[in-house]
């Protein structure tokens, strides 16, 4: 079992929930290498010796013009891009497996089955649902998940074999360009291009445990049972939970994605979520949680607007002529670029903004520089130092 | 069981679905299936009525008639579906109907297809697996904008459902009585919803049934989402999705990247597969009418108020027999009674449904109501198919 590698990816803001998956992940499996790829810099924020798990950087991977990469995305676009990446790096290091772990999931029981199951198959997949989905809104919640993919991306095994590889390098292939929330194109995020993993890789096993990846869209389907220490899952012993959308702030609703679900209605499992948020408290998150995104800023320390994330990546390879997208300084910036003035709409920042809005379509000239600086700053969350 | 190629005869049933316009297609596909597995015996579902225009008696394949499926509500499932919608939603009911008469799977073929080779190397799975599935793509594509393609994959479903088999196990049954569930009122095409009419619903096999066969027989439903990456070579069911005899230089109505010119060695298939079409006499099947266009009273069913029944959901109930106009209360009755002066219930519900009507009528039944009334005489009946 020493030739599998398991890791997870965060940016430092949430390395309270990495420290708390290593920790229960190493109580279990103390023998399996843990690894965490910080999505972002370290920038003296923590010790990584200090740590539980092994650290690894964006820079350890084989990301093409990482930049780039890093500029146009969000960070939880970064994160999530990454994960193919990831999963190559740990194979070119030698081990015969690697598993994927989203960083908020608990390990509660022991993973061997599906570890031996990840080193034997190709490729591994843990389902949203193991079965339809039960009670009157079934069908809308079979429907959400029919948008968001089949398979859960929180859960990935792949071995060194030739089909698993190719996978990864065409999976690889569409995040660094196709790594975006966009249901009515078939897009949403890393997650639904995963569905077509049974039909590309022969042999990919779908895994149906009902202890593994237990989270708010299945637990109507997962009746759980706390007898003494052990925690059953249909009968069956509870392996992992995935807390999607957990804020330990706010432990009295599971998740952010269905405010109308209150924990204290979840049975059982509802003393599952708050020793969850008791762990991640004493893990440190209120402290963590504020530590600031390396990448989320321009080099003069302008916050980078999502806006202009999404400008940049519209402009393709026509951006590379900016260089290092970060860098404010030089006379072909993109920061200066999007400042240069144009007619009507103040900035070039600012026409992609009006563009963008079609309910805008009739304002002009100083009824839009007034919307842009009354409402537009506010609604796109743009800072100073880019109004128009 | 065995399902090798000896024993095959009597345990397996092959079906497809049509409605008697499209007799010709399942005409060609029975008897091309009869030329490679004669032992197996042939069903054709009949989603429409025979009214006397074939024999069935002088048929290659054994008719089935919808009544003699347990449907439950059957008026409203044969009124509240498209012909297209109703014969792709009946699938599952059919492969349940074939596995209720003893055997021990059931195949599923898809109306506009050819059998081209012994499907027999696919068959012998069923002794492993309790359904096989065939997917669109067995790799990723790399001509044609590879990434529309798989996109467009990812929103129609990632099985093609011109070839699915079920075993008649506890497991598989179940599948197929949850998907017949589905079928009975969420068989529609809105791909930014989750839904391609019966086919996204797939998408969960591998997910709600354990050790689902994923057939990787190039050979298998060749098509022109596979082509040009499928050879000619070898075929052993050949996917003729979007065919229309009438314009056979086309090749299908659903990729305007392929046509005759391009298609290399495959359009020897299609030339070949016109040719048995004309001989099985679509031209005459073609112009026979659908015996579920009409109300009772001989007006034509506009596709909205199939719609609209649809979506009505359990309230529908109250109207009875939906085909029927002269009882009281009957939905016919119910479109056509005015909300407005020389405005039906129906138009004003069309009204509802259509964004560019509400721009232009913001007030139907008050201000705008001439106009829109009007639009209804000149336009509407037009566009909706109310003026033959």
């Amino acid at each position: 079992m020493n030739s599998l590698a398991v890791a997870t990816v965060v940016a430092k803001n949430y390395l309270s929930f990495a420290r708390v998956l290593a920790d229960s992940f190493l109580a279990r499996h103390p023998g399996v290498p843990f690894y965490v790829l910080l999505a972002d810099e370290v920038e003296g924020s923590f010790d990584p010796a200090c740590e539980p798990f092994r650290l690894l950087t964006l820079a350890d991977l084989a990301i093409p013009q990482p930049e780039r990469f890093r500029f146009r995305y969000s960070r939880r676009q970064v994160a999530v891009a990454s994960k193919p990446y990831l999963l190559e790096h740990l194979l070119d290091r030698g081990f015969a497996s690697a598993l994927y772990l989203d960083p908020d999931m608990l390990v509660m029981g022991d993973l061997s089955p599906m570890i031996e199951q990840a080193l034997r198959h190709p490729a591994i997949v843990t389902p949203h649902l193991i079965a339809p989905a039960s009670g009157h809104g079934g069908v809308g919640r079979e429907l959400n998940i029919l948008q968001c993919g089949t398979f859960n991306g929180g859960v990935l095994g792949f071995s060194d074999t030739p089909a698993a590889r190719r996978f990864l390098g065409w999976w690889r292939e569409r995040l660094y360009g196709e790594c975006r929330y966009e249901i009515t194109q078939g897009l949403y995020y890393d997650q639904r291009w995963l569905d077509l993993l049974p039909a590309f890789v022969d042999g990919a096993k779908v895994v149906r445990d009902p202890g593994c990846n237990i989270a708010y869209w299945n637990l109507m389907e997962r009746e759980v049972r706390i007898d003494g220490d052990a925690v059953l899952v249909n009968g069956r012993p509870a392996r992992f939970f995935h807390f999607s959308g957990f804020d330990p702030l706010r432990p009295d609703r599971v998740t952010k994605y269905r405010p109308e679900l209150a924990t204290a209605d979840l049975g059982p499992a509802a003393r599952i979520y708050e020793h969850y948020a008791a762990l991640i408290n004493g893990a440190g998150y209120t402290q963590i949680v504020a530590w600031p995104y390396r990448y989320g800023t321009f080099d003069n320390g302008v916050p980078i607007p999502e806006i202009a994330r999404q400008f940049y990546d519209s402009l393709a390879d026509d951006a590379a002529g900016f260089g290092d997208p970060f860098q404010t300084e030089p006379p072909g910036s993109f920061f200066r670029w999007l400042n240069e003035p144009v007619p009507f709409d103040g900035t070039r920042l600012w026409r992609f903004i009006h563009e963008s809005r079609p309910d805008l379509e009739a304002i002009h000239g100083a009824a839009f520089l007034e919307w842009a600086v009354r409402h537009g700053a506010a609604e796109f969350g743009i800072p100073d130092a880019l109004l128009p | 069981m065995d399902f090798s190629r000896r024993d095959i005869a009597g345990t397996v049933a092959a079906g497809t679905i049509a409605a008697k316009s499209a007799l010709a297609s399942a005409r060609v596909l029975a008897d091309s299936f009869r030329q490679y597995h004669p032992d197996i015996p042939f069903y054709v579902l009949l989603a429409d009525e025979v009214d006397g225009c074939f024999d069935p008696a002088r048929e290659s394949f054994r008719l089935v008639r919808l009544a003699e499926l347990p449907i439950p509500a059957f008026d409203r499932f044969r009124f509240h579906y498209t012909p297209q919608e109703l014969s792709y939603a009946a699938t599952p009911y059919l492969l349940t109907w074939l596995l209720d008469q003893g055997f021990d799977a059931a195949i599923f073929l898809k109306q506009e297809s050819l059998v081209m080779g012994d499907m027999a190397p696919v068959l012998v799975e069923l002794e492993r697996h309790p359904v096989l599935l065939t997917p669109h793509l067995l790799e990723p594509p790399e001509t044609g904008d590879p990434v529309a393609r798989e996109l467009n994959i990812l929103l129609s479903g990632v099985y093609n459902n011109g070839f699915a088999a079920f075993v008649g196990t506890a497991e598989a049954r179940c599948f197929l009585a949850w998907w017949q569930e589905r079928l009975w009122s969420h068989c529609v095409r809105d791909v930014a919803a989750g839904m391609h009419f019966e086919q996204r619903w797939l998408d969960f096999a591998p997910a709600f049934v354990d050790n689902v066969g994923i057939v990787r027989d190039s050979g298998m439903n060749v098509a022109h989402w596979n082509l040009p990456e499928r050879s000619a070579a070898n075929v052993r069911l050949f996917r003729f999705s979007g065919f229309d005899p009438e314009h056979p230089e086309r090749a299908t109505r659903y990729s305007p990247r392929l046509t005759m010119a391009n298609l290399g060695p495959a359009a020897e298939a299609y030339r070949w597969y016109l040719s048995l079409l004309e001989a099985a006499g679509w031209q005459e099947t073609r112009s026979w009418p659908y015996s579920y266009g009409c109300f009772d009273n001989g007006e034509p069913i506009p596709d909205v108020a199939r719609s609209i029944l649809r979506e009505m959901g359990g309230d529908a109930e109250c109207f009875g027999n939906p085909f029927c106009t002269s009882t009281r209360g009957s939905y016919f009755g119910w479109l056509h009674e005015p909300v407005a002066k020389g405005v039906p219930r129906l138009w004003h519900l069309v009204h509802g449904t259509r964004p560019d009507l509400q721009r232009v009528f913001p007030d139907p039944l008050g201000k705008h109501r001439r106009k829109f009334v009007r639009w209804i005489a000149q336009h509407g009946r037009r566009e909706y198919g109310l003026d033959e």
